[in-house]
């Protein structure tokens, strides 16, 4: 376990360095004001709020929903529009390292996840999430990020809403809604019932991850689906050796709560390795697509 | 190199060039517009 | 993989959850189906540079000036915008209101904007740079819409950032601020506040200095407006104003909504904005 406990400090580590070195903007948080250099045009490849006072990048599925939603955009693909160009663009970006390994994102890069692995330290009950609800995300992804914020507009002229960012986003309404309300204190921004709902969101959503793994990254994480669904034919996957004992200590360990005995090629899978530390027969093993092994799932 | 990695080196290039070619040819500027005022629909303001 | 029983329905208990954030969303959307974007009366001007916005920030002075700050990919701006047309449309000339687009870097697309919405209140298109001197100027953060009030004297009176209802914009038009209101009745004689002039003409000419001079001395310095018809702001200004186009310098003496005929010399203003007085 040892092997093990090194590697969770190195993941660690490595979390708390992009943590860092996405959120160079300290000031954000003194002056209650957020960036605006032009870092901002490129995603950072995690759930972060572009209006967390000290992001230097943009989120992701913040900016396709803007782009989607914007006024006109349905079309605009087929007609060269500027920005529908810069969604194809956008969406390589988030899509690379999808395609290298699946969600391994989520397991080095994103804060979100980080604060879920981290909130899971703390000692209380364990709920597991029945693994029917991963559905869950992909429902997210395709309605409020992609259809809703496409398709409703309601105001004439106007494009639509990010309605993922604007009713569901507990990263956003915690690292940026709350933060800036605070900073504001209610003098020029109307909070109203909308801002309740989300911090009720939130507030349940961040007391889940002590009970539960990872569970805004299983059940409602867009990005997640997103990478999830492209991982399938990622070029790095897991490998499981026929010496496998079954002894279960590989889902003990999974920060996302996966038998990755019985589903290698699962979709939620974020490559962290943990399982592979932890197998106390090494049978688990990353396999890069390019190795010939042994023709196996 | 084995047939299975052929999909995913497509896929790679293909995102690769995707990138290269949206933000070249697009305006990415329209992320950053965003991306760069506060977002009063996340704080659940707008 | 076996669990007890009571799995199937924990198993569904994701469907809730997930339609649950559908609640706000309709919540959202249905009272926005009432919004409409086009107003009664002519479409305002769409102008474009700072200039143009001091001019007509100009052009407000004695009155209250609510300037509005959007842009075309904002849906909120956007959601609001006919609300604020509608504050101008019924408080106009006492409330001026101006729109402000800070985040297009294209004009075209606040061009065609500006064009389907037919809105009466003026526009104007800053460029990137431009609307970063002015944000920087009146220390606004990022944020949008921001809408500014103005006193009748230029002073900040408040500022909101998030879309506001009609019912609150005409509240902040009011200002709780009686002498920006335009004096219908008696105005008790010799106060300059109820008494406004437009100054039409070349600034540089002799006649239009002198007309200058007559009309602050009748309505003070904060009531006098100078416009230079060949200027396009000041000219699109006018036009706004409905001010006429005349071959010499004219000065236009204005109580509340009511105006004056058109005076070409010092004493012909006088005379009018007397009568104009006595009359209201």
């Amino acid at each position: 376990m040892a092997r093990l406990q090194r590697w969770r400090i190195a993941r660690r580590i490595i979390q708390l360095g992009f943590l860092g070195a996405t959120n160079l903007y300290l000031a954000g948080w003194v002056r209650g004001a957020i960036y605006t250099g032009s870092s901002k045009m490129f995603p950072i490849p995690g759930l972060h709020c572009y209006s967390c006072p000290s992001s230097v990048l943009s989120c992701p599925v913040g900016s396709i929903q803007s782009i989607v939603s914007s006024p006109g955009f349905l079309g605009g693909l087929s007609s060269g529009r500027a920005d529908a160009l810069a969604l194809i663009g956008l969406l390589g970006l988030v899509l690379l390292p999808a395609f290298v390994a699946g969600r391994i994102a989520c397991a080095y890069v994103c804060p979100f996840g980080l604060i879920q692995d981290l909130m899971y330290r703390i000692p209380a009950p364990r709920l597991r999430v029945p693994a029917s609800w991963r559905a869950g995300k992909y429902v997210m992804l395709v309605l409020f990020v992609l259809l809703l914020p496409m398709v409703l507009r309601p105001v004439p002229l106007a494009g639509g809403d990010p309605w993922f960012c604007k009713v569901v986003c507990p990263a956003g309404t915690s690292l940026a809604g709350w933060p800036l309300a605070l900073h504001d204190g209610g003098e020029t921004l109307q909070l109203g019932w909308l801002f309740g709902w989300k911090s009720a969101v939130a507030a349940l959503v961040l007391a889940w991850f002590v009970f539960s793994k990872r569970p805004f990254c299983r059940v409602l994480c867009p990005l997640g689906a997103l990478w999830g669904a492209a991982g399938k034919a990622s070029l790095v996957r897991m490998r499981v050796s026929e010496d496998c004992i079954d002894c279960g200590l590989c889902r003990d360990v999974c920060p996302v709560d996966i038998q990755i005995n019985l589903e290698p090629a699962s979709a939620e899978c974020i490559r962290c390795g943990e399982c592979i530390r932890a197998c106390p027969v090494d049978a688990i093993s990353h396999r890069p697509a390019w190795r010939k092994d042994h023709e196996e799932g | 190199m084995t047939k299975r990695a052929l999909l995913p080196m497509v896929l790679i290039a293909a995102a690769a060039a995707a990138a290269l070619a949206g933000y070249l040819l697009g305006d990415p500027w329209v992320i950053w517009r965003k991306a760069a005022s506060v977002c009063l629909e996340c704080i659940g303001v707008g | 993989m076996k669990k007890g029983s009571g799995r199937r329905l924990r198993d569904w208990f994701w469907i809730p959850i997930v339609l649950a954030f559908l609640v706000p969303v309709v919540l959202v959307v249905a009272p926005g189906h009432r919004e409409t974007a086009s107003s009664s009366g002519e479409a305002g001007p769409l102008l474009e540079g700072r200039g143009a916005l001091d001019s007509l920030l100009q052009a407000s002075s004695g009155r209250r000036l609510l300037v509005n700050l959007w842009a075309t990919w904002c849906t909120p701006c956007i959601g609001e915008l006919p609300h604020l047309s509608q504050v101008r449309d019924s408080l106009y000339p006492s409330v001026e209101v101006v729109a402000v687009s800070v985040g297009d870097p294209d004009v075209e697309a606040v061009r065609r904007f500006h064009d389907e919405a037919g809105l009466s209140l003026p526009m104007v298109w800053l460029d990137a740079a431009a609307a970063r001197r002015l944000t920087d100027e009146w220390e606004v953060a990022d944020v949008l819409p921001v809408t500014i009030a103005f006193g009748p004297g230029g002073r900040e009176e408040s500022r909101v950032a998030g879309a506001r209802s009609l019912e609150f914009f005409m509240a902040m038009a009011a200002g709780g601020d009686a002498d920006s209101l335009p004096a219908g009745e008696d105005g008790d004689g010799g106060d300059h506040g109820v008494l406004h002039v437009n100054v039409v003409g070349p600034p540089d000419s002799p006649e239009t200095t002198a007309l200058l001079e007559e009309a602050m001395r009748l309505a003070g310095d904060e009531g006098v407006d100078l416009y230079d018809p060949r200027d396009p702001a000041d000219s699109a200004a006018m036009d706004s104003l409905m001010l006429p186009r005349m071959d010499v310098p004219y000065a236009q003496p204005c109580v509340g909504a009511a105006c004056g005929r058109p005076s070409t010399t010092p004493s012909m203003l006088a005379e009018t904005a007397a009568g104009l007085l006595a009359g209201s």
